[in-house]
């Protein structure tokens, strides 16, 4: 099981390297100020950058775009990109993370050839939520009807991430209108600028308007742009390659073992109010210590799953364990540094761009540590998968 | 050495198919009224089929493997609350003689603990650094050997041991020091220290002014200290693993109730109530899970990425035990609070395990020691 620690130095020293000299220096100053369509392509230029030096996709396929390298590749870009303080590509999310394996699962060769816009910078949005439909999400009543070579799309999407800066949408919808309600589904991409899509952005908690509205009047998709068999939406949807994920992780959990250390740090200098450091007060050092615990415990559950992958195996229950771990420990760990940081810390960031989830603005990362709960499967949800699906407990109610 | 996979499931299913023949959670009730509080026969079969050598170097007849092998064995025998002294013998006790600088004397000792002829202990004091606390034995130079008096309050089995392994202060000037004391030779006073926990016996240890001779030094000096500092990271890895099989069992048992019982017509294991009890249960219980088979895996006590890692799984999985015992107690509701059921025998293992070895907080300490150590902006 050596799959992470022991691939080459070489490696790691080369990533390193590069990322020293080619980091963008003082980019989370320079974006806190900077327009959103600033931060997009910040973010592409930079998607662009790591791609030409290799440091984007090489786990991914050559024929892809990658290099057929190993996962354990992967990994150690992610450490050194967390260890450098380089920016990740977080509006390239779903593109990256999300679209590309759909398409390299379940697309025909045309709609593979969009991969390669991806390594070029294109946002991707995902259009699933809709306002009756979240966590209860085959419920969803946006409508895809067949008329010749079309299908005739109507409905409003919501909470859609970077919506208003995408190229392309990862849209699901309701083929059939009879069917139950899981298998009437089907899954298309949607080119953004198809006449009859319209976007409108929507403020969130955190003061700048990342997520969108997305209303479908009569916008007509190609019937090649299906993805998978019609009716297969639901499942097409749920397999999306898990390798990604745990990739995500892989960074986040590198992200929060940089931000205990830049607790511990700032507890040297920050004050309580009996004026006495933060680093002094027992109680807070036995915080930070437990938080530091579950850092390793959270990087020891993600290398055993990245093991388990590279191994061939699924991930099987371990999507909902490490979600469920990672969403608390983030929002525990920020809460304990928001803390810390008392009023000065409250201080109105304006409309502060995503710079990652431990960016050491700790309210903001806090309040962002939100988007973990409740996104893609909120806590309750996982905790009702695995209690039904991993344990075999019976549903408290039957759906449908 | 470590084995391949296709041995290590080998080894699992042996662990397996000897306890599941031999160790009932029933069975485990009984034993707690007899004299020793184990099984001999148990103990001497797992001593044939290896588990006692597993620490034990090739090159001096043992079986040579890990971490990795002693975990199956501790968390198979926590998640069926088998009493006996495997922890504190084969492993703690075991671990440390071969950590130490191997003498005729130990090698031995080693011989006779491989087999499982001999049991011995490890009297870890209450404060894991050596030297400043009266909580020590103290041991004087006298001629040919040494005075060691003061006592040492918690001893796992020390009543079956025949080999004492006894961490000690030099009195005045004099260096740290670890004896391996043959119990037999060493006169000393012991008192039980019955345990909420009934499948584990504790003793106080007490020496007068009991000579010891020379050659039973183990260590002196750094040699002590750093035989300390490994004994006390095994230790808290080693009542992890016992602790994650623990947490395991009582976790299925609460599952599979929450499945049959009925109330206002359905299992109650349909409210969600219980259902996310179970599921945040699990996900404590697989991340002790990961933490400690990673830990296991490095089998490293001396890096300092490792140690982080095996502190930080240790105090997890030590710390989950007490939380999913208590909460498979409430799910089973009244029944669940009866001697009778098992339950609370997983929930006072689990009490033990975490306050063992100066208790869990000791881990947690270390770790913000070692974060706020290190210079601002570091
Ligand atoms: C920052 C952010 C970004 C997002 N980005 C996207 C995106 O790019 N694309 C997209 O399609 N969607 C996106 N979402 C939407 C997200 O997936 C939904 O918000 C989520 O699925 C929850 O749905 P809901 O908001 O309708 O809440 P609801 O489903 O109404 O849930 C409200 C509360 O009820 C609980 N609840 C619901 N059902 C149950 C149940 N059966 N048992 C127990 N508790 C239950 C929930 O856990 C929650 O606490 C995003 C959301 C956020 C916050």
């Amino acid at each position: 099981m050596a799959v992470v620690r022991d691939t080459t130095d070489a490696y790691r020293e080369r990533v390193h390297g590069w990322l020293l000299s080619n980091r963008p220096e003082g980019w989370r100053e320079q974006l806190k100020t900077a327009s959103q369509d600033e931060v997009v392509s910040f973010y592409r230029d930079w998607t662009r950058k790591l791609h030409a030096a290799g440091l984007l996709v090489p786990h991914w396929p050559a024929r892809f775009g990658g290099e057929d390298r190993g996962l354990a590749e992967q990994v150690i870009i992610q450490q050194e990109l967390s260890r450098t303080q380089s920016p990740r590509p977080r509006t390239m999310a779903i593109a990256l993370g999300h679209a590309a394996a759909t398409l390299m699962n379940h697309g025909s060769p045309a709609q593979q050839r969009l991969i390669a816009g991806i390594l070029d910078g294109d946002v991707w949005c995902q259009g699933f939520s809709e306002p009756q439909a979240g966590s209860d999400l085959a419920s969803l009543r946006t409508s895809a009807l067949p008329r010749g070579d079309v299908y005739v799309v109507n409905g409003q999407k919501t909470w859609s991430s970077f919506a208003a800066h995408a190229a392309f949408c990862l849209l699901l919808a309701r083929t059939d209108l009879g069917a139950p309600k899981h298998k009437g589904l089907s899954f298309f991409v949607m080119d953004m600028s198809l006449p009859g899509v319209t976007v409108r952005p929507i403020r969130q908690a955190t003061g700048s308007s990342e997520f969108a509205e997305i209303f479908l009047d009569d916008v007509e998709i190609p019937v090649a742009w299906r993805l998978g068999q019609e009716g297969d939406g639901w499942r097409t949807a749920q397999t999306t390659l898990s390798s990604e994920r745990v990739i995500q992780l892989v960074e986040l959990v590198e992200g929060l073992r940089e931000a205990v250390c830049t607790m511990a740090g700032e507890a040297q200098v920050q004050r309580t109010h009996g004026g006495q450091p933060w680093a002094q007060s027992e109680r807070f050092r036995t915080d930070v210590a437990r938080i530091a615990i579950d850092v390793e415990v959270l990087s020891a559950m993600t290398h055993r799953a990245m093991g388990n992958l590279i191994a061939g195996e699924s991930l099987g229950a371990a999507a909902s364990t490490l979600k469920l771990f990672f969403s608390e420990l983030l929002q525990r760990a920020t809460q304990i540094a928001a803390r810390m940081s008392g009023l000065g810390g409250l201080h109105d960031p304006g409309e502060p761009p995503d710079l990652g989830y431990t960016s050491g603005d700790w309210f903001s990362d806090h309040l962002r540590s939100w988007t973990w709960t409740i996104a893609a499967g909120s806590d309750e949800i996982q905790r009702n998968i695995i209690g039904e699906r991993v344990l075999g407990l019976p549903r408290e109610v039957a759906s449908q | 050495m470590s084995l391949s996979l296709e041995e290590r499931r080998t080894f699992r299913s042996s662990v397996d198919g000897l306890l599941s023949a031999r160790a009932s959670i029933a069975e485990g009730r009984h034993l707690a009224s007899t004299e020793h509080g184990f099984d001999d026969g148990l103990w001497r079969a797992m001593a044939e089929l290896g588990w006692t050598a597993l620490l034990l170097p090739v090159e001096l007849g043992g079986v040579g493997t890990g971490m990795a092998e002693v975990r199956v064995v501790l968390e198979s025998l926590g998640e069926r609350l088998v009493p006996g002294p495997f922890m504190s013998s084969a492993v703690l006790a075991t671990g440390a003689l071969v950590d130490a600088e191997a003498s005729a004397d130990v090698t031995s000792w080693l011989d006779r603990l491989g087999d499982g002829s001999a049991i011995a202990t490890l009297a870890l004091p209450l404060i894991p650094t050596l030297g400043d606390s009266c909580l020590w034995p103290e041991a004087r130079l006298a001629p040919g050997g040494w005075a060691l008096s003061g006592s040492v309050p918690e001893v796992l089995h020390a009543d079956v041991a025949d080999l004492i392994i006894v961490f000690a202060r030099g009195a005045g000037d004099e260096d740290d020091l670890v004896f391996a004391l043959d119990r037999k030779a060493i006169p000393h006073h012991m008192d039980s220290f019955p345990l909420v926990d009934q499948t584990r016996r504790m003793q106080t240890v007490r020496f007068a002014e009991s000579f010891v001779p020379e050659q039973m030094t183990l260590a002196r000096g750094a040699a002590a200290r750093e035989l300390l500092r490994r004994a006390d990271l095994r230790a808290a890895f080693a009542c992890a693993a016992d602790s994650l099989g623990g947490a395991r069992a009582v976790h299925a048992m609460a599952v599979a109730y929450a499945q049959e019982r009925v109330q206002f017509g359905r299992p109650i294991g349909s409210f969600q109530a219980i259902k996310h009890k179970l599921a945040s249960m699990y996900v404590d219980l697989v991340s002790s899970d990961d933490a400690v088979y990673e830990a296991a895996e490095q089998d490293d006590l001396d890096s300092p990425g490792a140690i982080r890692l095996l502190r930080s799984a240790a105090y997890h999985a030590l710390e989950a035990y007490p939380r999913i015992a208590g909460d498979a107690i409430q799910v089973h509701g009244g029944i669940g609070f009866t001697w009778e059921h098992d339950a609370h025998r997983y929930f006072k293992r689990a009490w033990v395990n975490r306050a063992l070895f100066a208790g869990s907080e000791r881990l947690r300490d270390a770790v913000a020691a070692e974060l706020f150590s290190a210079p601002v902006g570091a």
